[in-house]
Parts: structure tokens; C-alpha cells; sequence
């Protein structure tokens, strides 16, 4: 059984984007996938085998949920897909530069805050050339 | 002018720095902006909002932008209508309707949220937005992007409404009709989301984006003249709203901007897409999917995204769940117009079907002041209401033919 493996969960799997596993169930899944990814069930699964009430599961292409959850047996040719809830990447174009950039900006304004206390108010703010520079990219 | 902290999340409590990023890496939960409230109490004295523009900027500081808002500027601050013939057609003393349906430029709510997430990826560098969308999200991106100057991809289940199609593609955005329902439309962004460094509103950009709603629950509390209301009546799609218009009134409290006061939240949903009220009529916010079956087609989310966190705002609050048949939303898209001119689309018709079912059935207490949320403008949903509403065949330009026809048979001719 091939299953598809979300970007945040490619951590787990040296970068691999899919895997083939054998099981029969959800609880098996859980399980097949930890002893070849160690790590893996914890972020995918309750302490009880649950599955983690922010990922969601498809077979194929229906939720793991409308097929009896727990209890749906897997048949040969199912394909797995693991989808966070709520993706979010933290892909942003060029993203090591505007990173850095924003966060030492945040930093700065922070530092300056503590600083001058109460009286503050005159926030740090990122040159606006190159803050256009970001805007357009 | 930024007061954002952080984002933290909602689970485990794990925070991150302002990035894009929706959900937590560790527990996959929701992540929530975080301000520096004492700073803001500190700095912000909420006579200094008095000379503001009227827009949902004036509360910027409770906002995650970095910089100055470029999007979205004149978005915001819509009418807090009283609404004494519905409140009398309900049996209910006090109902104000807070009317998004007038909200520029797209006339729904979400054109808080897109003011917000824009904003969001001009400062992050995004030249692509998107979004997944059941109609009014997917106007609002495809406007403030055309506006803005950025490329738009605006992914929507096939079976919208023509209105909201034509309401997309005007502005010059790629629509993308997906085969299939709301879920597995949300399903395919979240894989372009994680592969193309776009800026998917309701995805990536999430845990700025639903900070806009928040604006809806400053405005109202402002516009009631700095108080909450005893009740408040929220359709629920995602479920995002509600939590939002919660967070707002615990901000203000926090603030001292307002009197502490309990406000309880109610949830509408139709009945065929009913997983959150479900839940909240079970008592429990474990939220099972479903497969949506109904004409409010704006809030057919079968698995709502933050349907957990609504059960627990709901519940938490002392409100309750309801939700009505596609009838009732009719009618209450009807009642509305008839008693304060106000057209709404379906979803604001689950809203007033819900209030009036919820007084029926005692669980909203009719001698409170109670605020219905009208997210959205009926003219984007005609078809809903266009087949009860047939106009009569034409008469002749002559006076005799009018009044036969439209005096002899009340009596007045």
C-alpha cells in the first residue's frame, strides 16, 4: 500500500514523500510506519491510537472517517494520504533573506521597546527602501 | 505599529516567530496571534480610536500586520442596524443585526479576513495569492488582489453559484473549479500550499487571515457604545468566525475598553451541513464530517477546519448549536428583507432561522439585547430565493388593467 507523506511529516522519513506499507487497519498503519520512521505515530496518533484529531486521512480519495475510521480494513491498491487540518508551509519567496530581515527587525523593535519603556512609541521600522525592495519582489 | 508577539499554539502551547505558518509543526494544531496586550493597554487609551477612520483599521493594533495596512483600506466598520420589526416578527425585545452584507468591496465578511492576509503576504513577499473557497472568500481575494497587484488562483467547488463565479472572474483572477465539495477543494490547496510558495489565504496565511474577524466583534461591541451584547448568533462554515468574534471581546476586556460581561455565542449552520451544531448539541467537540447537502452553499464545510475550537466557544459561552432545514433558511432570508430591507444571502438566512428556532425553543432569552451577524449579501445567492419569488406576467400600459389586477382583489378599487 503506497501512502503519501505530507511535507511536515518528511522529517520522519529522511525526505521521502512516499512509502509503501502493509496493514490492515489504521491501528497497523500507525504502527508499520513507526518502525520504519521512528517517531512518526506520536505525530500522527493519540496516546491511545487514536488518530491525531489535526490530521486528517484519506483512502484514496475519501476521508478515512465516511469509511468507518478504526475499523475500515485496507484493501490492496489503497493509496494513503496523511493532510495536516490546517497546512502551513514556511516556504516564502527567497526565504532565508526576508526571514532574517523580518525577525531582525522584530528583534530590534522589542529591544528598543524595553529600552525607552512606556514612553517608547517610536517604533523600529525596516528602511523603507528596502521594505519597497519586498513588496515588489 | 506591530504589537504582534508571536504566534503560539493552541494546543501544546509551542511558539513561533510571525512567519507563514498556520499550523503547529509538533501537534498540527491551529496557531493563535499573540499580542503584547500590556503594551497596547499601556500605549493605545481607547479615546485615541475616536479621530480614526471608520474602517476596520481603526483597530489596528489588535491586528498582525508589521507595517501600514495597503489592502483592504476602506473595508470594514458596516452598519449596527436595530432591528425592532424582526426583533417584534420573533418575539424578541432587543435585535441588532451587524450587516457585512454592506461590506466593501466585495459585500461579505471576508473582506476583513483578505484586508488582513494581504497585508500579510505583501510583507512576506508572496506576488501569488489564493484561497479554497464556497463563494465569498474567493470574491473578496480575487478584488483585493486585483486591487493590490497580485496574482490570484482561486480554487472553488464546481457547483457554485453563477453569481459567484461571475463575482470572481471579473476581476481578472484564475478560478480554478474543482470537481467535487468544499473538503476536498481545501484538500488540494493544502498540497499546493505545501509545494508552491504562494500565499493561500485560508492555508498558510491562516493564522493572520482570521485575525480580520476579530473586527466584526470590535465594531459591534464600539458601535453598541463600548459594550458586548448578552447574545450573539454567528453562521458557522470553518467555524473561525464565531472563535474570533470571542477572541475580540476578550481582547477588549482585557484592554478595559469594556465592562466585563458575559456574552453567549450561538452557532447556525443548515441543517444538511451540520457538523459543528451537531457536536454542540452532543456536548462534545469532537467534530465527526459530513457530506454537505444544502443551499447555503457559503457554509457547506463538511470538516470544518476550527469546528472544534467553535464547539468549545459555544459551549464554553452557555449558547447552543442550531440549525435549520433549507425551507427555514428561505424563509428567513424572507423575514429579514420583509421586516428591515435587508437582503442577505443564505447564510445570513440560516442566521435569522436559527435566532427565531433558538427563541422558540427558549435556549435565546428573547428580554436580552441579542446581535444577528449578516455575513453576507443576498443578491450573490439569488437563485435560492428566485423560483418563490417569480414576478407576475406583464399588464398593459392601461390603468384598468392595473387595478384589476392588483386592487379589485383587495377590495380598493
Amino acid at each position: 500500500m503506497k501512502i503519501r507523506i505530507p511535507p511536515p511529516l518528511r522529517k520522519f522519513t529522511g525526505g521521502a514523500e512516499t512509502a509503501e506499507v502493509s496493514a490492515e487497519n489504521l491501528k497497523e498503519l500507525f504502527e508499520a510506519l513507526e518502525s520504519q520512521f521512528p517517531g512518526i505515530k506520536q505525530a500522527l496518533s493519540n496516546p491511545d491510537g487514536t488518530p491525531q484529531r489535526f490530521i486528517n486521512i484519506y483512502v484514496n480519495d475519501e476521508d478515512i472517517r465516511f469509511l468507518g475510521g478504526a475499523g475500515y480494513t485496507f484493501r490492496e491498491g489503497d493509496e494513503i494520504l496523511l493532510i495536516p487540518a490546517i497546512a502551513g508551509g514556511r516556504d516564502v519567496p527567497t526565504a532565508s533573506v526576508r526571514l532574517l530581515y523580518n525577525r531582525a527587525c522584530l528583534t530590534f523593535d522589542f529591544t528598543v521597546r524595553q529600552a525607552h519603556g512606556p514612553e517608547r512609541n517610536r517604533r523600529a521600522q525596516c528602511p523603507e527602501r528596502l521594505v519597497e525592495g519586498r513588496r515588489q519582489a | 505599529m506591530s504589537y504582534l508577539i508571536h504566534l503560539k499554539c493552541r494546543e501544546c502551547g509551542r511558539t513561533y516567530p510571525a512567519e507563514p505558518l498556520a499550523a503547529c509543526e509538533e501537534c498540527w494544531a491551529p496557531l493563535e496571534a499573540v499580542y503584547g496586550y500590556d503594551s497596547i493597554w499601556a500605549e493605545v487609551p481607547r479615546s485615541a480610536l475616536a479621530s480614526r477612520p471608520k474602517t476596520m483599521w481603526r483597530y489596528r493594533e489588535l491586528l498582525p500586520l508589521e507595517g501600514e495596512p495597503r489592502d483592504g483600506l476602506a473595508t470594514g466598520f458596516t452598519p449596527l442596524v436595530p432591528a425592532p420589526r424582526l426583533a417584534e416578527a420573533l418575539g424578541a425585545r432587543e435585535i441588532y443585526l451587524k450587516n457585512d452584507s454592506v461590506n466593501h468591496p466585495t459585500l461579505s465578511f471576508k473582506d476583513r479576513v483578505v484586508a488582513v492576509a494581504l497585508g500579510k503576504a505583501r510583507e512576506f513577499g508572496f506576488d501569488t495569492v489564493g484561497c479554497s473557497s464556497t463563494g465569498n472568500l474567493a470574491n473578496a481575494v480575487a478584488a483585493q488582489a486585483a486591487a493590490g497587484g497580485f496574482k490570484s488562483f482561486i480554487f472553488v467547488p464546481a457547483d457554485l453559484e453563477p453569481e459567484k463565479i461571475v463575482g470572481t472572474l471579473v476581476y481578472g483572477a484564475t478560478l480554478v473549479r474543482v470537481e467535487g465539495n468544499y473538503d476536498l477543494v481545501n484538500r488540494l490547496c493544502s498540497e499546493i500550499a505545501q509545494k508552491h510558495s504562494w500565499g493561500i489565504v485560508n492555508v498558510n496565511l491562516r493564522s493572520y487571515y482570521s485575525e480580520g474577524s476579530k473586527t466584526l466583534g470590535f465594531e459591534v461591541a464600539e458601535q453598541l457604545g463600548w459594550r458586548l451584547p448578552q447574545n450573539v448568533v454567528i453562521p458557522m462554515a470553518g467555524g473561525s468566525l464565531i472563535t474570533k468574534v470571542a477572541k475580540a471581546f476578550g481582547e477588549l476586556q482585557k484592554l478595559g475598553w469594556v465592562e466585563p460581561a458575559k456574552t453567549r455565542f450561538f452557532g447556525a449552520q443548515a441543517t444538511g451541513c451540520s457538523p459543528i451544531t451537531t457536536a454542540a448539541k452532543n456536548g462534545n467537540p469532537e467534530i465527526t464530517p459530513q457530506k454537505p447537502a444544502t443551499i447555503a452553499k457559503s457554509l457547506a464545510i463538511g470538516n470544518p477546519a476550527d469546528g472544534y475550537y467553535a464547539v468549545k466557544t459555544i459551549l464554553g459561552s452557555g449558547g447552543a448549536g442550531e440549525d435549520v432545514s433549507d425551507a427555514e433558511i428561505v424563509e428567513g432570508i424572507r423575514l429579514l428583507a420583509n421586516t428591515e430591507g435587508i437582503f442577505t444571502e443564505t447564510a445570513g438566512g440560516v442566521t435569522v432561522a436559527v435566532a427565531r428556532k433558538l427563541i422558540r425553543q427558549g435556549l435565546l432569552n428573547p428580554d436580552e439585547t441579542t446581535v444577528l451577524a449578516i455575513t453576507g449579501n443576498g443578491l450573490k445567492t439569488i437563485g435560492a430565493v428566485s423560483q418563490e419569488l417569480a414576478a407576475e406576467a406583464a399588464i398593459r400600459p392601461m390603468l384598468a388593467d392595473f387595478e384589476e389586477r392588483y386592487l379589485a382583489a383587495a377590495g380598493a378599487a
